[in-house]
């Protein structure tokens, strides 16, 4: 086998293709996570371009409508999910000490899956349809929007969310089986812990959300009725369904944030986690309290005051849980020996800005001022706190903690705190001024407001701050860009961290671990560290290590079922035979797949003893 | 020593064949019992629908206890996340009926 060998260019790429490495897989995330993440960046300036100043006429209002709702659909399902798979496919298995994920085919093809939905959804530009109808798409109004824009967005999101729902059960069978020896689930690291809930949450919340888009794709496609009140129908339901996953989402996208924030809080306070158990202990009740809120959305549809009352107080509940953590993370710093870096710095930016983002949800949270909130640019400013503020700070930070792991070099740390300083000053200009946008009374999704209305000062702030904020982003990409050209080498534990990924060499090789590590602590390498030993132990000899082959079959996979919705969209109730043939085609490509997966028999292959002791042990 | 293990071994798979012919009788009596309930034309509808879904609910519990070993060791994880999702499913429901709805 040729572990260490240079291959050319197109072979390598050719590699990522087949791959079902959980590394690869991870990388792969990352960067179609980051492509995203840009594409909805510039979404995002538009909109701000076009809110600077009143009456603007920058976009259209149907434009407008398109640029904002795939802006909010590519931000949560196409770039802040698989930047945390991305993260998770990653560590967790590193982690955990185990060599692959417990399912790497299946990896693969969520993967696949995933990207071919985001590819989906952004060829409806080139079709001139594009979903018009907010990221929420309300079946009142998605029922009735024209062209094919919204067919986009639900079949997009029917094949992401299969490839969601494939990783959420492979994470699951991954923690609960592939752990090394010794380590138990109260010896798992926070982020595997995090990943674990959202695990659980991706596959409770997310059958609800495909449910919801099955109805109104039937309703769009084939003139079903299910939301039409007029013969018994009801819109309502299909707000309820998208709750239902919708708020679990947002916890989805938070707790593995909540994990990478602890173990760089741990790391560089070089303390062990204040109150572990209290962290798993709120990361399972947040993880629960999720699924009960969800009607908070749903404040103004009219349940009733008690429905309401419920609801609010279920949602204020969930305060509770989120402030123990807050408090440990900051006694976690109390009296540790701080170092700032760059990851240190998003972990101290990311506690004020997420407190602040949780004190006007629990505003939100009660239901008599909510009616006042509602739908106003209070509500975007709220969650834009969270999201911003916790998710993609702790995406950030996360990947300047574990980047020297992945390919083997630091990051700038002189350019990562700069950036930070900026992306942190431009955040919070851009969205502080919102708040109070929104109380003035400026709704949300309005492509203009008018010149007497007094929002123009506060917008245009708003604005500035956007390019502040575009202004960090492009720094921490030039960062990437810089730190790959220097390649300032990276040792096996820059950070002197304290889990088990920082026990093996930087970027780890293909199998991980030589030998499975035996795990005697919470903390397990620290632990090893302090007893003076440089490495982990294992509690077997070398042997053999058995590694799953590579296949194209899950690209090709989801391949078909991205060519059979083209044709199923346009299928226009049976007479467009074009339409016909690509479904057929798009079928016979994807049940194909699944027949030779079948078919074939793949026993994997080893990797031998020789092989494992000529690579130089470093 | 090792025939020992495997005449233990045969015991416990005797014991286990009989629980499972016992448990598939019962499950046939009771999918019996279901039918008649209907068929005799005797019990009002009141009776028999929440009837039939009690013994629907045991013939589950025998289903994922006996027949895919629920019951064995090992099995914890699995149950923690059965009734996980249980729980949930069933809480949003009933907030839906007794909260949102009624």
């Amino acid at each position: 086998m040729q572990l260490a060998r240079k291959q050319s260019l197109f072979k390598t790429i050719l590699e990522y293709f087949v791959t079902v490495d959980h590394k690869k897989i991870g990388l792969l995330y990352l960067f179609s996570g980051l492509f995203f993440l840009v594409c909805g960046t510039v979404l995002a300036l538009l909109m701000r371009i076009q809110l600077a100043v009143p009456e603007n006429d920058f976009l259209s209002g149907q434009t407008y409508n398109e640029v904002m709702t795939m802006h909010g659909t590519t931000m949560i399902f196409f770039a802040a999910t698989p930047l945390i798979f991305g993260l998770m496919n990653y560590i967790v298995p590193l982690q955990i000490g185990a060599r692959d994920v417990a399912f790497p085919f299946i990896n693969a093809l969520g993967f696949w899956f995933f990207l071919f939905g985001g590819i989906f959804l952004y060829s409806s530009f080139l079709f001139g349809e594009v979903p018009d109808a907010g990221w929420t798409a309300y079946a009142s109004l998605a029922v009735v929007s024209k062209g094919h824009g919204v067919d986009f967005y639900l079949l997009a999101l029917q094949l992401s969310g299969a490839g969601t729902i494939m990783s959420g059960i492979n994470f699951l069978v991954t923690i609960v089986n592939m752990r090394a020896p010794g380590m138990s689930y109260m010896r798992l690291p926070l982020f595997t812990w995090t990943s674990f809930i959202t695990s659980a949450l991706i596959i409770f919340a997310f059958p609800a959300f495909t449910i919801g888009l099955i109805l109104l794709l039937f309703s769009r496609l084939f003139g079903a009725q299910y939301f039409n009140v007029a013969i018994g129908g009801n819109t309502v339901i299909y707000e309820h369904l998208f709750w239902i996953f919708g708020h679990p989402e947002v916890y989805i996208l938070v707790l593995p944030i909540f994990g990478v924030f602890s173990e760089i809080f741990s790391t560089f306070s070089k303390k062990r986690l204040f109150g572990y158990n209290s962290m798993v202990f709120a990361v399972i009740l947040i993880g629960f309290l999720g699924f009960m809120v969800w009607a908070h959305h749903m404040f103004t549809v009219g349940l009733g005051p008690f429905a309401n009352a419920i609801f609010a107080i279920a949602t204020m509940a969930i305060a509770v849980p989120t402030g123990i953590k807050i408090f440990n993370w900051l006694l976690t710093l109390w009296g540790g020996s701080i170092r700032l870096t760059t990851p240190m710095l998003y972990g101290l930016g990311f506690i004020p800005s997420f407190i602040i983002g949780g004190v006007t949800g629990v505003m939100t949270a009660s239901a008599a001022a909510d009616y006042q909130f509602h739908d106003s640019y209070f509500v975007v400013a709220h969650f834009h706190y969270v999201i911003v503020g916790g998710i993609v700070f702790g995406i950030l930070g996360g990947l300047h903690y574990w980047w020297p792991k992945m390919f083997g070099y630091m990051l700038n740390e002189t350019l990562g705190k700069i950036s930070f300083a900026v992306l942190f000053v431009g955040f919070h200009t851009t969205f502080f001024v919102l708040h109070f946008v929104g109380l003035m009374g400026m709704p949300r999704r309005y492509f203009t407001y008018l010149k007497d209305q007094d929002f123009g000062d506060l917008n245009y702030i708003s604005t500035i701050g956007s390019y502040i904020l575009v202004l960090g982003l492009v720094l921490i990409v030039f960062n990437y860009i810089y730190s790959t050209v220097i390649r300032e080498k990276a040792v096996n534990d820059p950070w002197n961290g304290r889990t088990l990924e920082w026990s093996i060499p930087s970027p780890p090789p293909m199998y991980n671990f030589k030998q499975v590590p035996q795990v005697n602590s919470l903390d397990a390498f620290w632990y090893e560290k302090m007893k003076g030993n440089s490495n982990m132990s294992s509690p077997d000899e070398l042997s053999d290590i058995h590694m799953p082959s590579n296949s194209s079959l899950p690209f090709f996979m989801a391949l078909g079922f991205f060519i059979a919705s083209y044709g199923l969209m346009f299928l226009d109730k049976g007479s467009n035979n074009i339409a016909f043939i690509t479904l057929v085609i798009g079928g016979i490509i994807a049940f194909g797949s699944m027949v030779l997966r079948s078919t074939i028999e793949d026993k994997g292959y080893y990797i031998t003893k020789k092989q494992l002791s000529e690579e130089d042990p470093k | 020593m090792n025939d020992k293990k495997n005449t233990l071994n045969k015991q416990k798979l005797n014991k286990e064949l009989k629980i499972q012919l016992l448990v598939f009788i019962v499950t046939l009596l009771l999918t019996v019992l279901a039918f008649v309930a209907v068929a005799s034309e005797k019990f009002a509808p009141t009776f028999i629908a929440p009837f039939i879904v009690t013994l629907a609910v045991v013939q589950v519990i025998f289903q994922l206890y006996y027949f895919m070993h629920l019951k064995d060791k090992g099995n914890k994880e699995i149950s923690i996340f059965l009734y996980g999702g249980l729980l949930i499913g069933v809480l949003t429901v009933i907030a839906c009926l007794f909260i949102v709805w009624l």
